[in-house]
């Protein structure tokens, strides 16, 4: 039989845990380990008697069966108000800064400018404008200039 | 109808979304909250407050974290533990065998001459708090071990613990009684 991811070898110890705290139920076993119990049980005469004795508090157990009558209508004709849902903190700084709701299609739209500038930005030539010359012509003017006075 | 979809018809007013709901899930807390409290009434009551906070907080609902019947029972088993420690407060002593006594409805009747059902009831009954809830959840509920452990707020390994102790417990009250 394949094992599943979730099944785990199992302990003798582990399945007499399992055994005396949720009975011989196998639908009551964790699912991750009931495959791995079952295969145990069938070869261990032990556990096949510790089950036994399991299944018979569990007989007793399923005979606990109280009467338990509810009337719903009342309830379902007289619900009171609903509370409003929780909000986060962002959510409530959002509603402070915004009191209308912006959706999140509006939101989209807003930036779509915005990111094409930075875009644009990105992916333009670095300035062809090379000022170390007009530095230069600043700090040493040529001699006519100043010779012309 | 999944309990997400569901839930959010419940959370934006549809009464016909909480009558499903109800429907669904009105009967499995009633047993639990009679096997829990063994009173009828207060049963109900557990079950009409669970059923209006649900409705009342439906859009706390998170079905990423729990399953729907979880949240519920989680609600039930809250509400139940306020009244049985309440109960505690006002009736301290001998108050799990009195209460057994009076569910099965036989106050002077010696446990050993009761029917086997009977016998089961008051054992049940005679555990602590948390030792029926684990039982009861795990057995009558059929929920599954780490739903047990999270409506109890405890670990898996705690719950298997509370368990193998209360069919112990109940073990040993019917080899008394026999």
């Amino acid at each position: 039989m394949k094992r599943s991811p979730l099944e785990t070898p199992l302990s003798e110890t582990r399945a007499q845990e399992i055994l005396n705290a949720y009975g011989a139920t196998p639908e009551r076993w964790p699912e991750e380990e009931r495959q791995a119990l079952v295969e145990l049980l069938a070869q261990s005469p032990e556990l096949q008697s510790l089950q036994k004795t399991a299944s018979e508090l569990d007989d007793l157990l399923d005979g606990w069966q109280p009467e338990a009558a509810h009337d719903t209508d009342t309830l379902i004709r007289s619900l009171p108000a609903q509370t409003p849902r929780k909000q986060s903190w962002l959510d409530q700084l959002t509603a402070f800064f915004l009191p209308k709701p912006i959706g999140w299609r509006q939101g989209l739209l807003a930036g779509v400018p915005l990111m094409l500038g930075f875009m644009w930005g990105l992916s333009g030539e670095p300035p062809a404008d090379d000022w170390s010359e007009t530095e230069f012509l600043i700090f040493n003017p040529p001699m006519e200039v100043l010779t012309d006075e | 109808m999944d309990d997400h979809a569901l839930m959010e018809r419940v959370s934006r007013g549809d009464r016909e979304a909480f009558t499903a709901v109800v429907a669904l899930y009105a009967p499995a807390l009633q047993q639990f909250a009679v096997r829990l409290l063994l009173q009828q009434q207060q049963a109900e009551e557990v079950v009409q407050e669970t059923l209006t906070r649900a409705w009342q907080r439906a859009s706390d609902y998170d079905p990423s974290r729990a399953r729907l019947s979880t949240w519920l029972h989680r609600i039930a088993h809250n509400l139940c533990v306020d009244i049985l420690r309440r109960q505690d407060r006002e009736l301290p002593a001998a108050h799990a065998s009195e209460t057994a006594l009076t569910w099965i409805d036989s106050a002077e009747t010696e446990i050993g001459t009761l029917e086997t059902h009977d016998k089961i009831a008051c054992a049940i009954t005679a555990l602590s708090e948390r030792h029926r809830t684990a039982l009861v959840l795990t057995y009558y509920q059929s929920l599954s071990n780490r739903e047990v452990a999270e409506i109890m707020r405890l670990s898996v390994r705690a719950v298997e613990s509370l368990l193998v102790r209360a069919r112990q417990q109940i073990k040993n009250t019917l080899e008394e009684s026999s």
